[in-house]
């Protein structure tokens, strides 16, 4: 049995344990070894990918009860940290062929695994670029809705400004998984979440809201907002 | 032929049934190959003792043997010169072998210890053991603040009842793996040690190798 979440897009299996799953954009092909479902829908089968909530900060964000992932079928993505395309995979079941994912990775290791998921999910363009350089890219991405930013790395909210500028539409959306270790391992995971999302406001990056990931990672946060919000109506 | 063989390929990899969690101190489970080969085993050596006994009993006392000039008497023992048989190996050799062995148990004694992290990783600890998820939400005014939070879908997720049993079992793994590269590693220097130095602190044992105290040297 499935059950559409409520992020359009994402789906609950249920069974003796529930499981995340997204609508298999290629059916019968898996990713990283993910278990499969298969559900008759009258006649026809549908085909579902599990999604691990330990080998994904995204899944684990819905798991949590985000508020919103702003990815929805259809939907153009600019992805930051790609790795070998386990996450990706399933952001690309969720924005489905009309939409596109662009996979930005600059190791040259995990980039070889995320061409090649590439090469059968056709809604991926992978760029095996460093994200710092946004204009080494600039002629194979468009305008995207939503900016997803896991590079792990000390400047990563100046990253992700450097390509909202570029590449984010007005009133888009950025979700950032940030690593408390990563960027300042002495200080309190909260006081880094903090300051991180201090640093978002100087960049007309206005955030909406933080959850940390437990159980599924420590000292994890993603931080959900929105990109040169419209100015507040005064009269309302 | 070929065709029986792709047809082959399609088929699901045929399981054996394993020995039963609860009776796994009883060891393997004996499937009737195994029967076959303990019970040839045992006929066998039957055989063998009745014709020994049959043997015995119709001894002939007068009968010459000539182990009855080749047998010396050795300290009250009977004793036969045999030719040794001939080292086919250098030392060299025996340690390459040697090493061998302790590489690949080393090896797999990684692997195994990668997998027990990646899986504890899994687990997911009492809810207490953890710090409490926190999730803030921005808003300029209060009333803007999601409804639907409330109500949120409930999922029913793992209770890593697997992960937990195949943690147990990788984890004792580990443990017998690192007693076997321990040994190896203390038998190997001991076999080497040209200077006899050496005192024995403890026994080698079931989780441990031998511990030896050398005397202390001075480096020059
Ligand atoms: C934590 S991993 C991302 C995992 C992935 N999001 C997933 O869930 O499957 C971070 C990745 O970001 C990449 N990365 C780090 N710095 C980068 C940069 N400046 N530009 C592009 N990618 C970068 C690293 O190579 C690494 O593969």
């Amino acid at each position: 049995m499935v059950e559409p979440h409520r992020h359009s897009g994402v789906f609950i299996a249920r069974g003796k344990e529930d499981a995340l799953v997204t609508k298999n954009l290629v059916p019968g092909d898996t990713v990283y070894g993910e278990k499969k479902i298969e559900v008759e829908n009258d006649g026809s089968k549908i085909e579902y990918r599990a999604w691990n909530p330990f080998r994904s900060k995204l899944a684990a964000a819905i798991l949590g009860g985000i508020e919103s992932i702003h990815m929805k079928p259809g939907a153009k993505v600019l992805y930051l940290g790609a790795a070998s395309g386990t996450t990706v995979s399933h952001v690309s079941d969720i924005v489905g062929p009309e939409g596109l994912v662009y996979a930005v990775e600059f190791s040259h290791r995990s980039g070889r695994d995320l061409i090649n998921v590439a090469k059968k999910r056709t809604n991926i363009i992978p760029i095996i670029e460093d994200a710092r350089h946004p204009h080494k890219y600039r002629m194979l991405v468009g305008m995207v809705d939503t900016i997803f930013a896991d590079v792990a790395q000390p400047d990563q909210v100046r990253i992700v400004a450097l390509n909202a500028h570029n590449f984010l539409k007005n009133t888009g959306h950025f979700v950032i998984s940030i690593k408390a270790s990563c960027i300042d391992s002495t200080a309190k995971p909260e006081a880094v979440f903090a300051s991180e999302v201090k640093k978002m406001q100087g960049e007309k990056m206005k955030p909406q809201e933080q959850m940390t990931l437990e159980p599924y990672e420590r000292d994890h946060a993603v931080v959900v907002g929105i990109y040169r919000p419209p100015p507040k109506n005064k009269n309302k | 032929m070929s065709f029986i063989k792709a047809q082959k390929a399609r088929q699901k990899p045929h399981r054996e049934r394993a020995q039963p969690s609860e009776r796994e101190s009883l060891g393997l489970l004996e499937k009737k190959k195994d029967y076959k080969k303990r019970a040839i085993n045992y006929h066998n050596k039957e055989k063998k003792l009745k014709a020994l006994r049959k043997k015995a009993q119709e001894k002939n006392p007068d009968e010459f043997y000539f182990k009855m000039v080749h047998k010396k008497l050795n300290d009250g023992l009977h004793w036969i010169d045999v030719e040794r048989p001939e080292d086919t190996m250098t030392g060299a050799q025996k340690a390459l072998l040697e090493t061998q062995d302790m590489n690949y148990i080393n090896w797999k004694l990684n692997i195994e210890k990668q997998k027990v992290a990646k899986l504890q990783k899994q687990i997911i600890p009492d809810a207490n053991a953890f710090p409490k998820k926190k999730h803030i939400i921005f808003v300029d005014k209060e009333k803007d603040k999601p409804k639907h939070l409330i109500n949120e879908q409930k999922l029913k997720l793992n209770d890593n009842e697997s992960v937990k049993r195949e943690l147990m079992k990788r984890t004792r793994r580990v443990k017998e793996l690192e007693a076997v590269s321990e040994k190896m590693f203390v038998r190997r220097i001991v076999s080497q040690d040209k200077t006899n130095d050496r005192t024995l602190v403890k026994k080698e044992d079931m989780s441990s190798g031998a511990i030896y105290k050398w005397k202390p040297m001075r480096k020059r």
